[in-house]
């Protein structure tokens, strides 16, 4: 690792092998950011970035296998990251899973599964790299929410409450880390290109493309820069806020 | 037995000395960190200035009890103590907590009134 690399900003990203965590991951690196980012399984993208910027702790790119839904495995993760690069200056929630269907045929082991990946790991990761953010009185956190979580949408509703929980979170935390200098956003996708939607029919696609104002799903990048904004400098004096970027679908 | 003051007194000196740095790096009056100095309503410490103690004693002590024990039952500065010596050596007796006022959680008694 450089000098300036040394000193330059680490961001944690939950869930960044793939889809809009992986471009989320790019966009830091691109910015000179020291990227963490964990998940279940390595992708082919991760092993490109590994190849290209060392892996491990002596680069500028960290991926760790974690199971979101194991506190163990989230604490040990955000401790291998403080113990060998010191600090966590920003940190995206994006990890995120979902199962579609009617409240009243889902599974509850379904229904905790989502309350611990999308809910319960989000707010120990927060709790965790807050600890960092306290101590330098510098930060700042982005939950990945969703358009789900300002508009019903019918075989979502538990995904809704974890994503309307996470902009309860984002609110009050807000409040509460303000004074520290740690801000804290949400940014709510509306539909774009993902595992998610690829699960969608083609009609499905169609209708939503209809409904959208701008005529098209987003492109993952197109939300990764409102990540980024928000991260950033460049939005230095917003906190509290769900910023929903869906092509105009919920306007 | 030795070894074992020897922790118990190092526990009780970087309590106090955490304490004093956050007061004086707040600005605030120190009245004197004694054993029933009370940390909101004797310190006048706010709930943020609690965590970033707790937060400063996790790195020093190696210990975080607030896992095990809520932080509300601290009240005063021999509760915080004595939470570490505990956490540190769960053979040590825990000593009686006062009955003065908790810890508050910033907003606690605004909140409980908007709860139904």
């Amino acid at each position: 690792m450089t000098q300036e690399q040394q000193s330059s900003p680490v961001v944690v990203i939950s869930g960044g092998s793939r889809g809009l965590g992986l471009s989320v991951v790019n966009k830091f690196l691109a910015q000179g950011c020291r990227v963490a980012t964990f998940s279940r399984s390595k992708t082919a993208e991760v092993e490109a970035l590994e190849d290209k910027l060392g892996a491990g702790s002596t680069g500028q790119f960290m991926w760790q296998q974690v199971d979101g839904a194991s506190e163990q495995d989230v604490r040990e993760a955000v401790k291998t990251i403080t113990r060998n690069w010191g600090r966590i200056d920003t940190l995206v929630n994006n990890a995120g899973t979902g199962h579609d269907g009617l409240l009243a045929l889902q599974r509850m082991q379904d229904v905790d599964q989502l309350l611990d990946i999308n809910l319960r790991s989000a707010i120990l990761l927060t709790q965790l790299c807050s600890k960092s953010m306290i101590r330098n009185k510098s930060g700042s956190i982005v939950n990945i929410s969703s358009v789900n979580s300002v508009r019903g949408h019918s075989g979502v509703a538990v995904y809704s409450a974890t994503k309307a929980a996470l902009d309860g979170l984002t609110r009050s935390l807000a409040r509460e880390l303000g004074p520290m200098n740690i801000r804290v956003n949400s940014v709510a996708p509306g539909y774009f290109e993902s595992a998610m939607v690829g699960e969608l029919s083609e009609a499905a696609k169609k209708r939503i493309q209809r409904r959208t104002p701008l005529g098209r799903l987003a492109d993952p990048d197109e939300i990764t820069e409102a990540v980024y904004f928000l991260a950033s400098q460049q939005g230095s004096f917003i906190t509290g806020q769900t910023l929903v970027v869906d092509g105009g679908l919920t306007c | 037995m030795l070894a074992k003051n020897e922790a118990a007194s190092r526990v009780d000196q970087v309590v106090r000395e955490t304490i004093v740095d956050l007061l004086d790096e707040q600005g605030l009056d120190n009245p004197g960190v004694e054993d029933e100095a009370k940390l909101v309503d004797t310190l006048g410490l706010k709930s943020m200035d609690i965590a970033q103690i707790v937060l400063v004693l996790e790195d020093e002590l190696d210990a975080d009890p607030f896992q095990e024990i809520p932080i509300t039952s601290v009240r005063t500065v021999a509760d915080l103590i004595n939470a570490y010596r505990v956490a540190l050596d769960p053979t040590s007796a825990p000593n009686a907590q006062s009955d003065e006022n908790p810890v508050p959680v910033a907003g606690a008694a605004r909140r409980a009134n908007r709860r139904r």
